[in-house]
């Protein structure tokens, strides 16, 4: 018998597996709840998570779609408990979202992490799943566990209301004005 | 200015022809000439008008057209800014933890002194 050897072998396969998928399933937790320590343990949680059911996961199907349902069910049980505890302070939580100052090429850019972390969680995840990921409707209405056209409109709402932000951020103001030569061309 | 002088005609000429039509019916329709030429005055009216909302829709569709592909921009850069951070070591030695785990798994699972 070389059970033991099998077992290395897929256990190596597994963590190998998992090792390739943490970029996504951090960006996907900071996405969820804008927080950087707590989309860490978020991830935390769902690697000890995954790595004890992966029993229950069927090869050959999407890994990643498979951990984001995990993740999510775990933001959503610990969610539901902290927002009895303390509500989040919305600002606060934009202020401390993963934010490379230094890639910050355009205008919009803050203004638009924060809109986007502003929206109601199940449009902003809707919006990352599909729009940021690139899953496709049915992949991410299945880890949400809604019909895939429940999703298209969480997607819709979602653009509408970054799109009302952005609107509004150019009309505003003139900060830099040579951000934006495209629109400023077009019209 | 001298665009909306017509239209003011169009408009002082519709009223009387129409309050005439809700008073008197039969009389209406043995006047089909000023009929005919009120419809036309309406149909060209309308469809100058439609011309200026499809004029002022196409301008706000591309805006709302550039918005969206910007929307879809900064989502997809977003995304990857974040997934090109590098993986924090604490989740490496986690996956390491938990692969020693599977392969010896210890007789004792939770003995004090393992970790």
């Amino acid at each position: 018998m070389t059970t033991s050897d099998g077992a290395m072998a897929g256990a190596q396969g597994a963590k190998a597996d998992l090792v390739s998928a943490i970029p996504k399933l951090r960006a996907f937790a900071v996405s969820l709840c804008g927080n950087a320590d707590r989309a860490d343990d978020l991830v935390q949680e769902t690697l000890v998570k995954a790595w004890g059911s992966l029993a229950s996961f069927s090869e050959g199907t999407n890994l990643t779609a498979w951990l984001f349902t995990i993740l999510r069910n775990i933001y959503y049980s610990e969610y539901r408990k902290r927002r009895r505890e303390t509500p989040d302070p919305d600002g606060a939580m934009a202020a401390r979202l993963v934010a490379p100052a230094a890639q910050n090429a355009h205008m919009d850019f803050l203004d638009f992490r924060e809109a986007l972390q502003k929206l109601p969680v199940d449009q902003r995840e809707a919006l990352i799943l599909v729009g940021a990921s690139g899953l496709s409707y049915e992949e991410a209405a299945s880890i949400c566990g809604c019909a895939p056209g429940t999703m298209k409109s969480r997607v819709n709402r979602a653009r509408n209301r970054l799109a009302d932000v952005l609107a509004l951020g150019a009309l505003r103001g003139p900060g830099d004005g040579d951000a934006r030569p495209s629109a400023i061309a077009g019209d | 200015m001298a665009n909306s002088n017509p239209r003011n005609a169009v408009i002082d000429r519709k009223r009387p022809v129409s309050e005439e039509n809700a008073q008197s019916r039969p009389a209406a329709a043995g006047r089909p000439a000023a009929q005919a030429s009120e419809s036309v005055v309406l149909l060209e009216k309308r469809r100058r008008n439609a011309a200026l909302e499809t004029a002022s829709s196409e301008g706000e569709s591309r805006r709302a057209k550039e918005i969206g592909d910007q929307i879809g921009k900064e989502l997809r850069e977003l995304y990857a800014d974040l997934v090109a951070q590098p993986v924090p070591e604490r989740f490496l030695d986690l996956l390491n933890e938990l692969e020693a785990k599977t392969i010896s798994p210890p007789t004792t699972p939770k003995s004090p002194g393992e970790r």
